[in-house]
């Protein structure tokens, strides 16, 4: 009996494997979000990617991000789906093959994380927020392809 | 044997991705309402509650609401976000008509459902409006009922990219019914290039005909505004109506609105954030140009509402203010010469988009915050 609890067990295990090897999503509130954006703490060229799934530019950019990330290992990526947390953000992560963190909005007014987050951003997505690893940073609205991207952080240097 | 075995696990997991996404986070249930008046002076409110499209009643301006009846026997994925709302009217002998867009499981597919009561309360079944069953997204439908009980929907159409992958943006479909819902005529095109995610807006003329107002993909990616006379016969000309030039590639989800004064002037909001300047617009459209364009609120103005009733105009929005949402309105007794701001609200929580409501002679602004829940809040 417990052997064969032990072999659907593992069955189980082999059979949602690509489930558990979605990435972790964590929620976000506004101090948090307010903490993730604090640009000192950056030392290496860091890129954190505001998208959502209705989004379809969004998923541009996700690709792009990829792209660079392969190119430039150096580059960290982080990303945050204005949206609360739902299954299918961790499925199209993975999809992607995106490594990083990733975060989703807590039970909050999207306008207050809009503000923690950016407070000159107005809600249109993508928004890329450009951290270069010495405490500057920038944030752009729009799909920014691998060549924009290289320039934006310098990381061909 | 794995094979197989997982095929038979496979619809158990399945089933339990909904559980889990339950678990998982607490995605807020959809704040997004459709609203009317009735001839009575009544007002209506069509929310999304669990995949069901609830009816709720209120005899004294949005204070107090009753359950009044449910749309929906069957729980279907009805769009309950502030952008993409289910629309209600009612008409002068009381029925009630309502369209939403449903979300099929593939992102960005869905049809435009509707569903009537005759008596105000039994609901027929729900029918997919247009005759276009391909798997593409039909979306952000806009209901509107006019003075001659022609009831138009107007909503976002993905079918021409099917055939065309490198069509840019999406087009705009109509269809009407002359008899109350029971038969629509075969949806047809009105526009190309429309943007993909903004709420359109439609408002009813003068003279009985109504203008569609909307973000339209214009040249060079430019996201500005356009105008479409929907006459009783045919669609008119489609004309550019704002100019700001905001060139990105981007989903603002972030739709305008339109209100007409007795003296036949257009009132537009409208969201461009481009420049320097607070992202919500406030002007009146003319031919080829903007009268009097201005940012109205700061920075984080959003989601504005216009109305006109004779020479009184009343601009509605939200802002944050760094701690909360404020509830915020304009009020013009001069047809858009002079405005005086008045506070109405505010909220710690997600809110819907603020909305107007025209009940008998007064103009009143409804929101939905999870602070107050859906209320009234009439105007000085």
């Amino acid at each position: 009996m417990m052997s064969r609890l032990f072999h659907a067990g593992l069955l189980l295990a082999l059979c949602s494997l690509p489930l558990l090897a979605a990435p972790r999503v964590d929620t976000l509130d506004r101090q948090q979000a307010a903490a993730l954006v604090e640009a000192s703490q950056y030392r290496q060229p860091t890129l954190i990617a505001l998208w959502s799934l209705e989004c379809g530019y969004c998923k541009q950019n996700l690709a792009h991000f990829r792209q660079a990330q392969q190119a430039y290992p150096q580059l960290r990526l982080i990303t945050v789906a204005s949206e609360p947390r739902l299954a299918e953000h961790a499925a199209l992560l993975a999809s992607h093959g995106l490594d990083g963190q990733h975060y989703a909005y807590a039970d909050e007014a999207p306008e207050a994380m809009a503000y923690a987050l950016d407070p000159r951003w107005r809600g249109e997505l993508p928004r890329t927020l450009l951290f270069d690893g010495h405490g500057g940073q920038q944030a752009l609205s729009g799909v920014l392809d691998m060549q924009r991207i290289t320039q934006l952080l310098e990381l061909a240097d | 044997m794995l094979k197989t075995f997982c095929r038979w696990l496979a619809p158990g997991l399945l089933s339990a991705i909904p559980l889990l996404a339950a678990a998982m986070g607490n995605p807020q249930p959809g704040l997004g309402v459709g609203l009317a008046a009735g001839s009575d002076g009544a007002l209506y409110a069509a929310l999304v509650r669990d995949g069901h499209l609830q009816i709720l009643r209120s005899n004294d301006l949005g204070q107090h609401w009753q359950a009044h009846s449910q749309v929906n026997s069957q729980a279907e994925a009805i769009a309950d976000d502030a952008e993409n709302a289910p629309q209600l009217s009612v008409s002068a002998q009381g029925a009630l008509y309502v369209s939403w867009s449903r979300r099929f499981a593939e992102r960005f597919t869905g049809d435009i459902r509707f569903a009537r009561a005759e008596n105000g309360r039994d609901f027929s079944t729900p029918r997919t409006v247009h005759r276009d069953q391909r798997l593409t997204g039909h979306s952000f439908v806009r209901q509107h009922l006019d003075r001659n009980g022609r009831l138009w929907l107007v909503w976002i159409d993905g079918r021409e990219r099917l055939d065309n992958p490198a069509y840019q943006g999406s087009a705009l479909y109509a269809s009407h019914s002359d008899d109350g819902g029971r038969q629509f005529v075969a949806e047809y095109k009105l526009v190309d290039h429309s943007c993909q995610c903004c709420r359109l807006a439609l408002t009813e003329r003068a003279d009985g005909s109504l203008l569609l107002f909307w973000r339209q993909l214009f040249e060079q990616g430019q996201r500005d505004h356009a105008l479409l006379p929907l006459g009783r016969e045919r669609p008119g000309e489609l004309r550019r109506a704002t100019f700001d030039g905001w060139q990105v590639d981007a989903c603002p989800h972030h739709g305008p609105a339109l209100a007409e004064d007795s003296q036949g002037r257009l009132h537009a909001l409208w969201f461009s954030p481009h420049g320097e300047q607070g992202p919500l617009f406030y002007g009146q459209l003319a031919d080829g140009q903007v009268l009097g364009q201005r940012s109205l609120g700061g920075p984080r103005a959003g989601h504005g509402a216009v109305a006109s009733l004779g020479q009184r105009v009343v601009l509605l929005w939200k802002e944050f203010d760094g701690q909360r949402t404020q509830l915020l309105a304009e009020i013009s007794e001069d047809g858009g010469e002079h405005f005086r701001r008045v506070p109405l609200a505010s909220s710690q929580g997600p809110s819907d988009h603020p909305r107007l409501l025209r009940v008998g002679n007064q103009l009143l602004p409804v929101w939905h915050s999870t602070d107050h829940g859906l209320k009234g809040y009439p105007l000085p």
